[in-house]
């Protein structure tokens, strides 16, 4: 079981905690797909998108209850949030990690780049909510 | 280990897009997703085969389970996992007689129920496959799916924690 060094009381204290590396990421994406990276682009799509839905889900609730299968309960907070459409596209950004990370094959460059506007408008969705806490 | 209910899943995929082989894969720290990882699609049907799998969801989101698709091109299938083409491609040049070969070599599309495109050979439905190709054992390379997931999720069960990659 993960635990965490800080609790929810010092999250809830931050605007957003995460926003600093969930917007890294977000600006690593371009910068390794020019440079022909596309599976490190691949991770850090998926984490950018994850750590805004993250974000905002320990600001509302706390880290208590994300200590075990989180990237399933983001994905399914997604789909209560937004819809089941961006929840599936948090599905295939999720897979495109795990090709880029697990797979022997190399993330394909046209699918990544398809799932790059689903991933901001849920990414900038989340911000959004985040920001009103 | 906890058994995962594939089996539902895989009837439902089969029926849907019969003759591409699939495998159930093991999402690291998280038991309750099922990696579906099918081979050798036609980037043109990539999306639609992802939403099938989605829509397969339904069968298990009352056990708290929910599905990731692996949708793997021809041409990625070709080029890293080619033994699951065998069955089509790889065969046809090799144990077949000439007849047999050309009838493979007539590998066309059809489709089945909801409108999916598969990959079969000529004349499948129609004839005992072990007459058509005396010997040959393709029937259960082009048709056989494999859900063994202790077997498939080798490596990605050693991978990192993802946790602390996220944070």
């Amino acid at each position: 079981m993960t635990r965490y060094l800080f609790g929810a009381n010092l999250f809830r204290q931050m605007s957003r905690p995460f926003a600093e590396k969930s917007d890294s990421f977000w600006e690593e994406v371009e910068r390794c797909l020019n440079a022909g990276n596309v599976n490190f682009a691949a991770n850090r799509l998926y984490y950018s998108v994850f750590l805004s839905v993250y974000e905002y889900a320990i600001k509302r609730a706390g880290t208590e209850i994300f200590e075990t299968e989180v990237h399933k309960k983001m994905m399914d907070m997604v789909g209560r949030i937004i819809d089941q459409k961006k929840r599936n596209t948090f599905g295939l950004l999720k897979d495109c990690r795990i090709t880029a990370d697990y797979c022997p094959e190399n993330v394909e460059i046209e699918r990544l780049k398809s799932l790059i506007d689903p991933a901001r408008e849920i990414r900038d969705h989340f911000i959004s909510l985040t920001e009103k806490i | 280990m906890t058994t995962k209910p594939t089996e539902e899943i895989l009837a439902r995929l089969r029926s849907k897009f019969r003759g591409y082989h699939i495998e159930f894969r093991d999402i690291p720290e998280e038991p309750h997703l099922i990696g579906v990882a099918v081979f050798g699609v036609e980037t043109e049907f990539i999306a639609s085969v992802e939403d099938e799998i989605f829509n397969a969801e339904e069968l298990v989101t009352h056990l708290g389970y929910a599905l990731i698709p692996m949708v793997k091109s021809l041409e990625t299938t070709r080029n890293y996992y080619p033994r699951f083409l065998d069955g089509w491609e790889t065969s046809q040049t090799s144990s077949l007689s000439s007849e047999a070969i050309c009838e493979t070599k007539k590998r066309k599309t059809d489709c089945f129920g909801s409108g999916f495109r598969v990959l079969q050979l000529s004349g499948w439905n129609s004839c005992d496959p072990a007459q058509a190709i005396p010997g040959s054992n393709i029937k259960h390379q082009v048709v056989t799916v494999e859900p063994d997931i202790s077997q498939n999720s080798q490596g990605i069960s050693q991978a990192n924690e993802e946790l602390a990659l996220a944070a």
